[in-house]
């Protein structure tokens, strides 16, 4: 009993002194902390809302990139203002009218009349026209994926190809710049070929973003991409415009880039596999995105 | 050899049918043609550890005199809050001396171009180093120092706190004033800066700078009356920049705003 009052007592002690001698809490550094950080992001640029036509050509080494077929046909919106996306996937095969060539596979156009009819052809087909047109070949895509370090994406599907040495598993991949060639390549072992190809483009777009946005915070990153855009791309704009879009671009969040691929049905023409386009679809994704680069209404 | 990617701005003028779509590349440039070539010359320049330390002292120097000269000489026309002394000297109260303008303190604004990605000259990497320091100093000064960036958030007045900025970044920020500025620091009798740096990566294809970002690190010692223990407020981010036909000016920004609680005998 007398040995439990003496430890009641000692106990007593040591809390009186460590009221006395410990500073108050106010006075303390907290040893952890839980604060909140808001955050603010704005670009002006001349355009709210732009639209990019994003083509992959498919020349081959000497062959000249703006008069070649396109092999992906991507329509990108970005809202600046809102950091929201949308990208509208074309299949390369989509039998269209062609201004001044009659009809023919929407790919052709890139080789008949260069960038400015390849938009005249998309324009036809969906109703909206690109701000800029954006050409890369194999070659140029590789590089730029090399470039950021990689992408990884987020696969729908396990695949293969018996025409490209790759392979995809379902779920997340991480590629190098041959390896997401393939995936934005690949579609002979895809269940709606060309289709999920053109998902797949969108897909390896979205990991793009999401890349460089996880790098812009960098010292220099931007930079470095702007330098190297001046020095490889095949431009009319100026080093400034270059930067200004570049800034302005990766504004846009991959978890509000969403898509769509205009779909179709197969046929043939003249004994050649083509698609025919869903225009109603077409129409009515691009009239939903148009003003606000925004797909309320989805697919 | 060809080139590996392209961007084309369609040339045509908009009209009623539609705009009229010119090649896009006429009168393209051709930079460079070797796409394998993805190499970039950088510099990166180290902010000078002596220089650093000569300009901590003289800050601390400074800092020691102003706020030796605020506790001697008092400053009784304007603390009617209650805060007894003047931090650091560099604060400034809610009301201003003589009801009208209020003098802005120095802000100790530590810059410099770190980062070169291409080619720029000595001499014109210290240009735009000056430029960027009296275009973010003066951002800085209005949109946090400024009492009247606390008293009066009004639209109209939010306009005029951001100096330096391109119209549509302006338009932009009077919208996201809240952190952009000590808007939200209403209740606040003294904003007194500790820390800010603008250290800047440039891009300069063919010795010209044609863009650069300035990483922005500012943080407030924010005193309330009555004693209130003061508050570390932090800003962190980016500011773009752009050279325009009326010079250097901000075209976006990339800033967070976070209050780190009171200030401890140990915090930073």
């Amino acid at each position: 009993m007398r040995a439990r009052g003496r430890r009641l007592c000692l106990l007593a002690l040591v809390l009186a002194l460590a009221g006395l001698l410990m500073p108050d809490a106010s006075l303390r550094t907290p040893p952890a902390a839980l604060v909140r950080v808001d955050s603010a992001s704005g670009v002006d640029h001349p355009r709210e809302v732009l639209w990019v036509l994003a083509l992959g050509s498919d020349a081959r080494e000497g062959q000249p990139p703006l008069r070649s077929r396109a092999d992906a046909i991507q329509l990108v919106g970005l809202n600046l203002r809102t950091g929201s996306g949308t990208v509208i996937g074309i299949p390369r095969d989509s039998w269209v009218g062609i201004p001044g060539f009659g009809s023919d596979r929407i790919n052709a156009a890139l080789e008949l009349g260069g960038p400015q009819l390849m938009a005249e052809a998309v324009a036809g087909l969906v109703g909206i026209r690109p701000d800029y047109v954006f050409v890369t070949t194999f070659t140029g895509f590789k590089s730029l994926v090399t470039s950021i370090g990689g992408v990884t994406v987020d696969s729908r599907l396990a695949f293969t190809d018996d025409n490209m040495v790759g392979s995809i598993r379902q779920g997340w991949n991480k590629l190098n710049g041959p390896q997401a060639l393939f995936f934005g390549r690949a579609r002979h072992f895809l269940p709606r070929g060309d289709f999920d190809r053109s998902a797949n483009q969108q897909e390896l777009l979205r990991a793009i973003l999401r890349k460089v946005r996880a790098q812009q915070d960098q010292p220099g990153f931007m930079e470095r991409g702007v330098l190297s855009a001046t020095r490889n791309l095949y431009t009319d704009l100026s080093p400034t415009e270059i930067y200004r879009l570049a800034q302005g671009a990766t504004r846009v969040d991959p978890e509000r880039f969403h898509g769509c691929v205009v779909n179709g049905s197969y046929g043939f023409v003249n004994g050649a596999s083509i698609v025919f386009p869903n225009r109603e679809q077409a129409r009515r994704i691009a009239s939903d995105a148009r003003a606000d680069a925004e797909l309320d209404g989805g697919c | 050899m060809t080139t590996q990617a392209e961007v084309a701005r369609p040339s045509g003028v908009a009209a009623k049918a539609g705009r009229r779509y010119g090649v896009g590349l006429r009168g393209a440039r051709r930079v460079r043609q070797d796409a394998d070539v993805h190499a970039v010359t950088e510099r990166r320049y180290d902010v000078p550890r002596t220089r650093r330390r000569v300009a901590t002292a003289l800050s601390a120097g400074l800092v020691l005199m102003m706020a030796l000269s605020g506790c001697f000489w008092g400053d009784s026309g304007r603390d009617s809050g209650g805060a007894s002394g003047r931090d650091a000297g560099a604060g400034i109260e809610n009301s201003a001396a003589d009801g009208g303008q209020p003098v802005l303190p120095a802000l100790a604004l530590r810059t410099g171009v770190t980062r070169v990605i291409g080619e720029l000259e000595p001499a014109a990497r210290k240009r735009l180093a000056r430029t960027v320091d009296a275009l973010v100093g003066r951002y800085l000064k209005v949109a946090f120092l400024d009492p009247r960036s606390r008293s009066d958030t009004s639209d109209e007045a939010a306009t005029s706190r951001f100096p330096g900025f391109t119209p549509g970044a302006r338009a932009q920020a009077v919208a996201d004033r809240r952190l952009l500025t000590a808007a939200s620091l209403r209740d606040a009798d003294r904003v007194t800066p500790v820390l800010a740096t603008a250290y800047v990566s440039v891009v300069a294809p063919q010795g010209k700078p044609v863009g650069a970002t300035a990483r922005l690190a500012l943080d407030l010692r924010v005193s309330a009356d009555e004693g209130n223990r003061p508050v570390r407020v932090r800003v962190r981010g980016r500011l773009l920049l752009t050279p325009t036909s009326q010079g250097w000016r901000i075209f976006g920004y990339d800033l967070a705003q976070s209050g780190a609680g009171p200030e401890g005998r140990r915090s930073r």
